[in-house]
């Protein structure tokens, strides 16, 4: 039902090319196990960009991750997660490396972290290439000129030569998605590509993240908590909370009519550029932390919809069709555009 | 290394001033060289009509009594070491007043104000989430009944959910104790949402300042009509809104800013003139607005 | 209070989950419990056998006598007293003069700063033994010289290790928030900074004490420290050398005693840092970047 309805929404015939069922993360160390993720069923097809929100704690990060095989060792991890027909779960570190770069591709949070500051960037971002025998070594700056001049940096030439510490926040996080893209993943996982950067430069990064999406026909999976972003740039949207999906399908449908309390509760919380509101109306309480989960619906001690109701103190609500997407509550039928969504009464324009 | 050029700003009694730019624009440093954190090296600060730049510290210990600072980042702007009671009570305890305000009366207060209960006042910091440490943050901010908050960024490190929270308890606060904030941000809609007034800084000088509505609806300066387009909305359809302005290259090193008008070089209306002569601040002819522009203007 | 009380206990705990440290936790507690209560064992460390001189072990002697006719057992055990408590002193002279300097030279920067440092980096320069046998040389010889000889030396580093604390502390928001409300600087100091800067001068305290035990022994042993007749290990390693030949099992326990309290000092300052600055906490592998 879920393959069903997930594949109306993206409007695709083709197979994905990652598809995620029944996905648990469970850390393990020396205190409580901590259960990041709890069943989560995700596909993601070629030449969309599917957004995953979701505040901290709400798994979104530790799913992507897992996607790219880039787990610690004391998380465990159930379920399966295929990726152009190979189950990244069960896969070894030959495999995984090989998968890396060729299948899946990654862009972290910070550049600066992301790249070694002991390297000429040119050399970092076709690394990967040179390292799986599909680039000569002595090609290596050639392709590295074209990739840097394929993210809009100026002056490739020289670029490719210079050290991290000489590019600026902005051109660290393109050489990154540079790297990323170097080997035409069919898949790339970015998480929080912009965050660190200020606005002006993360609507340059977005545009050209979009546009190499668009241009490589590549799946992207786009890691954020601002709806905003999500909203400009994503033609799917996945809601995390609590470890879990609430709600996903078409970025249009969702905003226009979120039919989980989350999705709605969220999206009237934030203040918004493009109305003039009074007030704001918050979300009570606190996001719950792994380790303190409540039981049935995890968002039922702070949802407006629930009231105290037992079923969903008691049981999690299943992912099902309403609407033209899917959500997770017993009672999504009442989350109607009057009671969710952005007011009427606030829609003034400028 | 010079910070803040010239940054003129006023905040009246119960009206809060929003303070918006990208990173090394001097914003912070604004808000902390008021507090007299950081050395001005020249112009004027007057606080309730008493000019308190190069006062002695005991004259400033005084003054920073009635204006107080809130953090951006409520893990570290708690002492671990002491409990959250402890930590909102520290402002009185420095200041001999902790009897005179009301003890522990006060504390309890105070705590309901934020929205938290003073049973927990025994717990450390670290029991707490980001959204509940802000809150503590802010109840030791008004421990002293101060009249001015600068609040440098208080919200940018919590949940979406959680902002909301805050920014609704910061409004209810200000119109309860009549309240002047100072609310330095990087969020234009927060801001937008929050200030009766606001001003923008690009490279340690104001360039815009004017009354919200202005502000957001007819922008004059090129530089804060990118940012405005730059920021992702949920829902463009809403909204009339033009084109979007990408800027080219990236906010220059602040240590040596291009001469002229400091934005030249990135601005899509940049002349000759632009290069060589910095702009003057003053009123945009036919508007309420003052910009800091030798072109300024509707969009472009 | 009780959150200080849990702290302690949690960190406690995980230095006894390494067995070194928790062997060497278990051997310096007995030192001490010997060293404390070594008068009701019935011990006599001054009482002379004059007819039992430089005897081998025996019942009534299990570590043999020495050349006065003592109990080395009583003489070793009553030498850990000597020993800790001069230790302990010199640490805790040490930490009081140190970490006021290197607060002060890093909270203010500038000529304090450039001063203070100078000042210690002078006495760092100097070879700690010779410095000591300097301040001997003025003070006189006696235990209490011996203690601020051994407590100088240990000077330069808690002034180091509290300057790096005010250094790394200062750009944390709580400081600079203190600074906000109109705190002193000497409120800043020590009621905000040096609080929070307990875990590495504690460290330092432990690793410094083998150094203290260590120097005290040596000044004892090149005679210029603890007089006799008190009981000192250096001392009695010192007289012991000269009977090599004749009853050598006379410096074999005092020798014993010292390098096993040393390598326990150090063992626990290792563990402790390592417990305390979170050098053990493994971080979790992302993998290779793609």
């Amino acid at each position: 039902m879920q393959q069903t309805a997930d594949r109306t929404v993206a409007g695709q015939s083709a197979d994905p090319v990652l598809s995620i069922r029944s996905l648990s993360v469970t850390f393990v160390g020396s205190g409580k196990p901590i259960p990041a993720v709890r069943g989560v069923d995700l596909d993601v097809f070629e030449n969309e960009v599917l957004g995953i929100v979701g505040e901290s704690g709400s798994g979104k990060s530790v799913t992507a991750l897992a996607a790219a095989g880039l787990l610690p060792g004391s998380a465990r991890i159930e379920g399966s997660i295929v990726l152009a027909g190979r189950n990244v779960v069960t896969a070894d570190a030959d495999d995984l490396r090989r998968m890396r770069g060729q299948d899946i591709g990654v862009v972290f949070q910070d550049p600066s972290t992301t790249l070694n500051p002991l390297l000429p960037v040119g050399r970092q971002i076709v690394e990967g290439e040179v390292a799986h025998g599909r680039l000569a070594p002595v090609a290596g700056h050639a392709r590295a000129v074209e990739l840097l001049r394929e993210v809009d940096i100026a002056d490739p030439e020289n670029r490719a030569r210079q050290f991290p510490f000489q590019f600026s926040g902005g051109m660290r996080q393109r050489a990154v998605i540079a790297m990323a893209m170097a080997g035409r993943p069919k898949v790339i996982i970015a998480d929080e590509p912009t965050t660190a950067l200020d606005v002006t430069v993360q609507a340059q990064v977005l545009a050209l993240l979009a546009l190499r999406q668009k241009e490589t026909g590549a799946a992207v999976v786009l890691i954020t908590h601002d709806l905003g972003v999500v909203a400009e740039v994503a033609h799917r949207v996945a809601v995390m909370y609590g470890g879990r999906i609430v709600e996903t399908g078409a970025v249009r449908d969702i905003f226009a009519h979120p039919r989980h309390p989350y999705t709605a509760a969220l999206l009237r919380s934030a203040p918004r550029i493009d109305v003039t509101g009074d007030r704001l109306d918050p979300i009570p309480g606190q996001p719950p932390t792994p380790t303190d989960m409540p039981a049935g619906c995890a968002f039922h001690p702070r949802c407006a919809v629930s009231a105290g109701r037992e079923r969903c103190r008691t049981e999690a609500p299943p992912l099902r069709p309403v609407g033209a997407q899917i959500a997770a509550c017993h009672f999504a039928e009442e989350t109607t555009v009057a009671s969710a969504g952005i007011p009427a009464s606030a829609r003034t324009p400028l | 290394m010079r910070a803040v050029d010239g940054v003129s700003l006023r905040v009246a009694r119960g009206e809060t001033l929003g303070l918006v730019g990208e990173s090394g624009c001097g914003k912070t440093t604004t808000g902390r060289a008021i507090m007299g954190l950081v050395a001005s090296t020249g112009g004027s600060i007057r606080f309730d009509g008493q000019e308190i730049r190069g006062l002695s510290r005991n004259d400033m210990r005084g003054v920073r009594r009635r204006m107080q600072y809130v953090f951006q980042d409520p893990y570290s702007s708690l002492n671990p070491m002491l409990s959250v009671g402890d930590a909102i009570a520290e402002p009185l305890r420095i200041h001999g007043l902790y009897d005179e305000m009301g003890g522990d009366r006060w504390i309890a207060q105070l705590f309901d104000m934020v929205g938290l209960s003073s049973s927990v006042a025994h717990r450390r910091p670290r029991e707490f989430s980001g959204g509940q440490k802000q809150r503590i943050g802010i109840a030791r901010a008004l421990s002293l009944k101060p009249g001015l908050l600068i609040l440098d960024e208080p919200v940018a490190s919590l949940d979406v959910s959680i902002q909301a929270q805050i920014v609704n308890l910061l409004q209810d606060l200000q119109r309860e104790l009549s309240l002047a904030y100072l609310f330095i941000a990087h969020d234009l809609s927060v801001v937008k949402h929050i200030s009766d007034r606001v001003a923008v800084m690009y490279l340690g000088r104001i360039v815009e300042e004017a009354g919200k509505s202005d502000l957001y609806a007819a922008p004059t300066h090129p530089y804060t009509q990118a940012l405005l387009s730059a920021v992702p909305v949920v829902d463009a359809a809403t909204q009339g809104r033009g084109p979007r302005i990408v800027l080219q290259g990236e906010i220059p090193n602040p240590s040596a800013p291009p001469s002229g008008c400091h934005f030249h070089p990135r601005c899509f209306r940049a002349t000759e003139r632009c290069s060589v002569e910095a702009p003057a601040f003053g009123l945009v002819a036919g508007t309420r607005t003052e910009a800091a522009c030798h072109h300024p203007g509707p969009g472009p | 209070m009780i959150g200080s009380l849990e702290a302690a206990t949690h960190i406690a705990a995980r230095v006894a989950a390494r067995p070194a440290a928790l062997a060497a936790l278990v051997f310096l507690g007995a030192l001490t419990l010997l060293a404390t209560f070594a008068g009701a064992l019935g011990l006599d460390p001054l009482e002379q056998d004059i007819v039992r001189m430089l005897e081998g072990p025996s019942r009534d002697y299990p570590f043999g006598t020495d050349e006065l006719g003592r109990d080395i057992l009583a003489r070793v055990i009553f030498g850990a007293r000597t020993s800790l408590a001069t230790a302990a002193g010199a640490v805790l002279l040490a930490a009081a003069i140190g970490v006021p300097i290197g607060l002060v030279a890093g909270f203010f920067g500038g000529w304090r700063d450039a001063v203070l440092m100078r000042v210690v980096d002078l006495l760092l320069a100097l070879p700690g033994i010779m410095m000591a046998l300097a301040l001997i040389a003025v003070l006189g010889r006696s235990q209490a010289a011996a203690l601020v000889a051994v407590g100088i030396t240990g000077v330069p580093t808690f002034a180091r290790v509290a300057r790096a604390q005010v250094l790394s502390l200062r750009r944390r928001d709580f400081v600079t928030a203190v600074e906000a409300f109109g705190a002193t600087s000497s409120y800043s100091m020590f009621r905000t900074i040096l609080p929070n800067s307990w875990s590495p001068i504690l460290t330092q305290m432990v690793v410094l004490s083998s150094v203290a035990i260590l120097l005290e022994a040596a000044l004892s042993f090149l005679g210029v420290g603890i007089p006799p007749p008190t009981p000192s290990w250096g001392e009695m390693l010192r007289t012991g050398k000269e009977y090599l030949h004749d009853a050598p099992t006379f410096a074999v326990l005092p020798g014993l005693a010292l390098t096993l309290t040393i390598l326990a000092f150090d063992t626990l300052g290792r563990a402790l840092s390592t417990v305390l600055e979170g050098r053990d906490t493994v971080v979790p592998a992302r993998g290779n970047q793609p």
